[in-house]
């Protein structure tokens, strides 16, 4: 006995020991390899002689399509007729887009229902000129901004060419890669109307029927982590490929992914599958949360003119892209990237550019302009996983007031809940939670409570019973096996066991008289295959029961949020009166949406649930899962408090979630690679569209230690646009106040600088929603003539934009690691320190790093606004006074800049008037505001300057004077000082005594 | 009264800087420096921020963010407060005389809820009066209590240390009787046992080198065969197990290994010796007399560590806890039942939360290397003590995962000073609010 106990006491203490340092468990996750459709695609497109055309374009087919564009039949070399259409539409603001799908289809291919994605058809380009030349069809156009463009379809092999002012930028197809596979009946190797169906085994299809090494391992059915994906319908995938062309030094995006800003050539596609990873690592292309598929690339044409474009692949089925290279070391050169999907249509579009700003105009003209988030949705939130009670919540509410901390909203995790039955409390902690949020709506915060999209079993629960008997939740399938009805026995089919033995002859002694006639013996019949049984197959009409899979509450079930009946169910579940506990500053974070199914294939659906409505698959929609999810609710929260504008969280994602949600990039982890890739992962994410994006700062697991945590802060608040602090239930805590007093007083310092430069970030965002310029970008956005913004790897990986006036640099080891930084500041006309206001010339910086600030530099030639005042809560700004700092360049003497104010919470400024849009210029002493937009008088804002601080003058400053309505008033005299740097320039502050009110007409001038 | 402050007020326009308190009204009447530079007059509370430290704006937000110039409130009829520049024209009523948010006017205009708050506070402060001075009274009763059971276990100590060496001289002396007594036996017994003994030692040595010739021959045969092929990492750590098992037993026999020999022979052959050496045992008086001795001597030393450990728990500046010696208090959740045993340990239900750790603080104790959380920390619990005369577990909550937090309330807590500030109380500081 005492030995048994013993040794179970080893096994405890080795099975301690080798548990891993953490790590994402990959056996969980498919890699390209490990799916079929990926794994058949790359055999096809390693077939020899590749570049043998097998689908042509019939010119003769083309025909206008009613929303404006053409479509063209598609005709496979070994097909009888054509069985694909093309569609070709040419949008006005420089985008081409490229779809084929199926002309009859097996089973509906799954579209995206229009809306969904690409918001309303953007206008078609006003003036294409088309030209059929022998092989090709010429569409000539011009993008918004007038430069001219041209779409090429090649007919044979089928490749569509993007170029723009004479140099090719984009070709599709251009390796011949295309694959699609249309559906075929079950079992068959090859879908109907085939030529040389003769040979069924040696012609040359697609990924799924070819005589090259074809892998047909899990076309009908597939096995993964003791799951099997029955899949009736068959393999329906489709790829192809698309070249980047001129000398491309980086390409950019594909979020999400835990990668380098520059995308690494990794052996292993980038995946895309929307996922709960558990404790994903960086530098991999393994998938994560969510899926917003776009390549930006840059390319340097001859001349040294350097050009931007985006190719985006949109599809919500599992999505593998491969990028590679030319040449061996993997730089410079053109660049390639392969796509293959595992189901649904090929739809592309090219954004042609030629401008990083143009390719986003581009992108948000396709996909709808995202809406101004609340300006306390730029505040701090503070989360955890948990507070668990109101005293808790009430604690650290008033924690914070009590360092004068400021902070917009406090959140709470899934043990809010009874029993994690969302829309419910857990009574015993909370028994008045009502008034818990009102005493947080008094101090103007905010309140964000969980909800995730599983719904816990339980018959007392009303939305579980509710979704049950509507029939909206997903189904699962259990196939009955059946004789399939279209396998007839052959005619030839040998039905004889046994035969006369042919060998077998009448022996001469037989007498027929006596032993009667000579038959020859039986045997067994040697051309006899066994009896003939029809084929099985999956019955067509299968039975459908409610999928059940495990999460947070044990025995869930998951919503069809594809269906709009569904969305507008679930909408409604957050009207004040259902929602019980809940008051008008509560607001939604829907989390475990990829779906997170803890005991389904890779932690998520079975691939072969279906979705009630319109009987889809689930793999034909996965991706995009997240999306309806986060998209009813914030649908919901809208009709809940109308003019409201709507906040909801999401952690899984599609293209177009930034019409609708916030999104953070998930489980991160409390180390400083994390905190480091954190800076290209909220790049990739702005440049797909999605602005309102951060980390979680400090990391979700574990617990950074005080520098990690200061670096976090220092780093988050002037790139992160949503600033959240949020922990593992595990951890202990780590609010501001909880650090020692000197690391409190950093993160203090932090916190302030973010909300001294709300006005800045909520001006952006002003820009991200009316001019869709991403909020923070990576430098080659800005400074595309730059070549350091496409190659140098700090400039590339440590460094981004918040708008064009602040380049920030993240410091990503500990000091005792690094004592200093090589900072590089683009091509401008110079730079000044945020924090003392020290003058930089462009280029490679040394900088001495102290644990109080991070490396952060205002470009010269820009005007910042500010709020000098710091108050608790960003509600509580709204009547203070704005700070200008303007940054000259020093040899003009010049700066321009932007101030956007509205009433910062309403929908309102919808209207397209109810706002002040001020564009701000500084030249010659004196600074002047065009304005667009009036601020009714109701709206209780400050639109009042107090303070101008003037950077880059050559001297001190004598007087200044403002004029308002054409009255001329004296300021008092402005205090100068001399800035540090070389350039031995002066910095000066104007006290505006009186204020000058902005929604005058005004000017402001010094000497 | 009310109505003199006001007229002074009045009459010298220039003491009245809005969110001054009355003493430090003369600070601003003359000149105000800050950054080195002299701030004119017409600076102060014009809602500019001219310095850093928000000296000019004692009265206004403008210089909200630092913490060095707080606005104060008078709240006529309840406690003046100070709150951070930040509260002064935030849209929200800080002060119950809605001094900082003056600018709200009409409907929107902050109510004076001075009164009720005055009436409010005096009444919690009575509250909080009563209970301390019923604290207080508990907890002289218990230091005085602490006080005498020190000096109580002080003098048994010093009486300990006074009688072990006698009784110690006393021990020796016995325990030489014995070694004699002893002697005198053994050669008694030496001279039966010699010789049966020694035949003995020869037959053993005889078995053991047939043993041995065997044992060489079946190794010899076997261990071609015996190596084992490691088919899998399970069965390595099992030869693993194995290895350590062996290693354990050979550790068992340690101390015995050199006498091997002679234990062998015990087993046989000594055994009735010993059987009526223990039956001799019984009736040996001097035997008995050793053990007792040996007894007295343990259990005063016993008390003496008992008494010292004691005393080294609960230092002088703690006796107002004394009372919680050998005492639990329990406390229901909706799920627990806690139990917080002081000196000793505390427990969730079966599981233990850790072990007295010792006063932290004048008024916070720990209790520490609890279970052990799967993957994570040990539990601890942390507890704050509250003023109060009686004797309870106020609240007990997990902050973070394992890390526990109670709050008890106790007469220990109860400190004379809060008198002072109950009876009279000071103006309130953002920074004391919690």
């Amino acid at each position: 006995m005492e030995v048994v106990r013993r040794m179970s006491w080893v096994f405890l203490i080795l099975a301690l020991t080798v548990l891993p340092a953490a790590a994402v468990d990959r056996s969980k996750f498919r890699t390209c390899e490990q799916g079929s459709f990926c794994r058949r695609y790359k055999k096809w497109i390693s077939r020899p002689e590749r570049e043998k055309a097998l689908w042509t374009v019939l010119p003769q087919t083309r025909a206008p399509l009613p929303e404006g564009g053409f479509s063209f039949q598609v005709k496979h070399v070994n097909e009888e007729t054509p069985h694909l259409l093309l569609k070709l539409n040419i949008y006005a603001s420089g985008m081409v887009r490229m779809r084929i799908t199926e002309i009859k289809p097996l089973h509906i291919r799954h579209e995206i229902p229009p809306g969904d994605v690409v918001s309303d058809p953007p206008p078609a380009a006003a003036k294409v000129s088309e030209a059929d030349e022998s092989g090709k069809s010429i569409f000539k156009f011009a993008t918004a901004d007038g430069t001219a463009a041209e779409a090429i379809l090649h007919h044979s092999p089928l490749a569509l060419e993007v170029s723009v002012g004479g140099q090719i930028l984009q070709r599709l197809n251009a390796r011949n890669m295309l694959n699609f596979e249309r559906y075929r009946t079950p079992k068959e190797r090859l879908p109907p109307d085939t030529a040389s169906v003769a040979a069924p085994d040696t012609v040359l299809l697609d990924a799924a029927a070819h005589p090259n090494g074809l892998d047909t391992n899990g076309l009908w059915e597939e096995p993964f982590g003791g799951h099997t994906d029955q899949k009736p319908r068959g393999p329906a995938s489709l790829g192809m490929d698309v070249s980047f062309l001129g000398d491309v030094p980086s390409l950019f995006g594909l979020p999400e992914h835990a990668t380098k800003a520059s995308l690494p050539f990794y052996q292993e596609p980038y995946r895309f599958f929307n996922l709960d990873v558990f404790e994903y690592e960086i530098d991999e292309p393994m998938a994560l949360y969510g899926a917003i598929p776009i390549i930006w690339a840059i390319h340097r044409l001859g001349g040294g003119q350097t050009v931007s474009s985006g190719f985006l692949w949109i599809n919500p089925s599992e999505t593998f892209v491969k990028l590679e290279r030319d040449t061996p070391d993997g730089k410079g050169g053109p660049a390639h990237a392969w796509w293959t999907s595992e189901s649904g249509v090929l739809d592309t579009v090219v954004m042609v550019g030629p401008t990083p700003k143009t390719v986003s105009a581009q992108f948000h003209d396709l996909t709808g302009h995202g809406p101004m988030p609340g300006l306390w949705a730029l505040g701090k939130h503070q989360c955890r996983w948990n507070y668990m009670s109101e005293k808790d919540v009430a604690t650290v509410d008033s924690m914070y007031d009590k360092y004068d901390i400021p902070y917009d909203t406090i959140w709470l995790d899934i043990e809010h809940t009874d029993g994690k039955a969302y829309f419910s409390w857990n009574a015993a902690a909370f028994p008045n939670p009502k008034q818990m949020i009102d005493n947080i709506s008094a101090k103007r915060r905010k309140f964000v409570n969980v909800v995730d999209p599983h719904i816990k079993k339980d018959e007392k629960f009303h939305v579980y019973r509710e979704v049950r008997d509507k029939g909206f939740f997903v189904k699962k399938v259990s196939y009955k096996q059946i004789d399939d009805p279209t396998d007839v026995k052959p005619a030839d089919w040998v039905e004889e066991t046994k035969i006369p033995d042919p060998t077998a002859t009448q022996p001469p002694e037989w007498n027929t008289e006596e032993d009667g006639p000579w038959v020859a013996p039986q045997i067994d019949n040697p051309a006899y295959k066994g009896a003939w049984h029809p084929r099985k197959v999956n019955d067509p009409t299968p039975d459908l029961t409610d999928f059940e899979g495990w999460c947070w509450p044990g025995t869930s079930l998951y919503p069809d949020f594809t269906d709009p009946a569904m969305r507008e169910y679930w909408g409604s579940q957050f009207a004040l009166d259902k929602y019980t506990g809940t008051n008008a500053d509560t607001y939604i974070w829907n989390d475990m949406n990829e779906p997170s199914v803890f005991n389904g294939p890779e932690v998520t659906m079975p691939r072969d649930a279906i979705h009630p409505n319109g009987m889809v698959e689930h793999r034909d929609v996965h991706n995009m899962y997240g999306y309806y999810v986060h998209r009813a609710t914030f649908e919901g929260l809208q009709k809940r408090t109308p003019g409201d504008r709507p906040f909801v969280l999401t952690r899984s994602f599609f293209i177009g979630s930034h019409k609708y949600s916030a999104i953070w990039t998930g489980d991160n982890y409390a180390q400083w690679s994390h905190l480091k890739a954190s800076i290209a992962m909220v790049g990739a994410l702005t440049l797909g569209g999605q602005s309102l994006v951060g980390a979680d700062v400090g990391g979700f697991f574990k617990h950074p230690d005080t520098e990690m945590t200061v670096r976090w802060y220092q780093l988050a608040v002037l790139i992160y646009p949503f600033l959240r602090n949020h922990a593992h239930l595990e951890t202990p805590r780590r609010e501001p106040y909880v650090f020692d007093e000197k690391t409190m007083l950093r993160i203090k310092a932090s916190l302030q600088m973010r909300y001294k430069m709300l006005p800045l970030w909520y001006t952006l965002f002003h820009r991200w929603a009316s001019a869709a310029e991403p909020v923070v970008r990576p430098l080659f956005w800005d400074f595309l003539d730059d070549p350091q913004t496409h190659e140098n790897e700090e400039a590339l990986e440590s460094q981004i934009m918040l708008g064009d006036s602040l380049l920030v640099h993240g410091i990503a080891k500990p000091s005792s690691e690094q004592s200093e930084a090589t900072v590089y500041l683009p091509k401008a006309s110079g730079w000044y320190s945020i924090h003392n206001g020290a003058f930089k010339a462009p280029g490679a910086h040394v900088h001495k790093l102290d644990l109080d600030s991070i490396p952060a530099y205002y470009r010269a030639g820009t005007v910042v606004p500010l709020k000098s005042r710091i108050r608790r809560s960003s509600a509580c700004m709204s009547l203070d006074p704005f700070t200008l700092n303007v940054y000259l360049n020093p040899q003009t003497g010049a700066a321009k800049g932007r101030l956007y104010i509205d009433d910062y919470r309403t929908r309102t400024y919808q209207d397209g008037k109810s706002f002040l849009d001020i564009e701000l210029e500084f030249k010659d002493g004196v600074l002047r505001a065009t304005k667009t937009g009036a601020l009714p008088e109701a709206v209780a804002v400050s639109a009042e300057i107090e303070r101008v601080e003037i950077f880059g003058l050559q001297t001190a400053l004598s007087s200044a004077e403002s004029v308002q309505n054409g009255k001329a008033i004296a300021l008092p005299r402005p205090r100068s000082r001399l800035l540090d740097g070389e350039a031995k320039l002066q910095a000066a502050v104007v006290k505006v005594k009186p204020f000058i009110d902005m929604r005058s007409e005004w000017q402001l001038s010094v000497k | 009264m009310k109505f003199t402050l006001l007229s002074v007020f009045a009459c010298s326009p220039a003491a009245v800087i809005r969110g001054v308190a009355p003493e430090v009204q003369s600070k601003y009447l003359q000149s105000l420096h800050c950054g080195g530079e002299e701030v004119a007059l017409s600076a102060i509370n014009d809602d500019y921020c001219d310095c850093d430290d928000g000296s000019d704006e004692p009265g206004t937000g403008a210089c909200s963010g630092q913490e060095a110039t707080l606005f104060h409130c008078p709240n006529v009829e309840s406690t003046p407060q100070v709150v951070y520049a930040s509260r002064v024209g935030d849209g929200i009523c800080d002060c119950c005389d809605g001094s900082d948010e003056a600018h709200l006017l009409g409907q929107r205009a902050c109510p004076n809820t001075c009164r009720e708050e005055g009436q409010r506070q005096s009444a919690e402060r009575e509250k909080k009066l009563e209970d301390l001075r019923a604290g207080l009274k508990v907890k002289l009763e218990t230091i005085s209590q602490a006080k005498q059971q020190k000096q109580e276990k002080e003098e048994q100590i010093q009486r300990i240390n006074g009688e072990l060496p006698g009784l110690e001289a006393q021990l020796t002396e016995l325990l030489k009787k014995k070694e004699e007594a002893d002697a005198v036996r053994l050669q008694a017994d030496c001279k039966t046992e010699l010789p049966r003994l020694r035949q003995k030692v020869k037959d053993l040595e005889e078995k053991l080198a047939s043993l041995e010739s065997q044992l060489a021959r079946v190794q010899g045969e076997t261990t071609s065969t015996t190596t084992k092929k490691v088919v899998s990492e399970y069965a390595k750590w099992m030869d693993g197990a194995d290895a350590m098992e062996d290693e354990k037993d050979e550790t068992d026999m340690e101390p015995d290994t050199t006498s091997q020999d002679t234990q062998e022979v015990d087993g046989g052959v000594a055994s009735n010796a010993v059987s009526s050496d223990r039956a001799d045992q019984e009736e040996d008086p001097l035997e008995k007399e050793l053990k007792e001795m040996e007894g007295v001597l343990k259990s005063n030393k016993d008390l003496r560590s008992r008494l010292t450990k004691e005393l080294e728990e609960l230092r002088e500046e703690h006796f107002g806890f004394a009372s919680l010696r050998d005492k639990c208090l329990e406390f229901k959740s909706s799920e627990y039942t806690y139990k917080l045993c002081f000196f000793k340990d505390a427990k969730q239900s079966f599981t233990r939360l850790g072990n007295w750790d010792g006063f932290t603080s004048p008024t916070e104790a720990v209790f520490k290397n609890g279970e052990m959380c799967f993957g994570g920390p040990a539990r601890s619990l942390k507890v704050s003590f509250q003023c109060g005369a009686t004797e309870e577990v106020v609240s007990l909550d997990e902050p973070s995962r394992c890390n526990y937090a109670a709050v008890v309330r106790h007469s220990g807590a109860c400190v004379e000073t809060m008198m002072e500030e109950l009876e009279s109380p000071r103006i309130r500081h953002p920074k004391e609010e919690l």
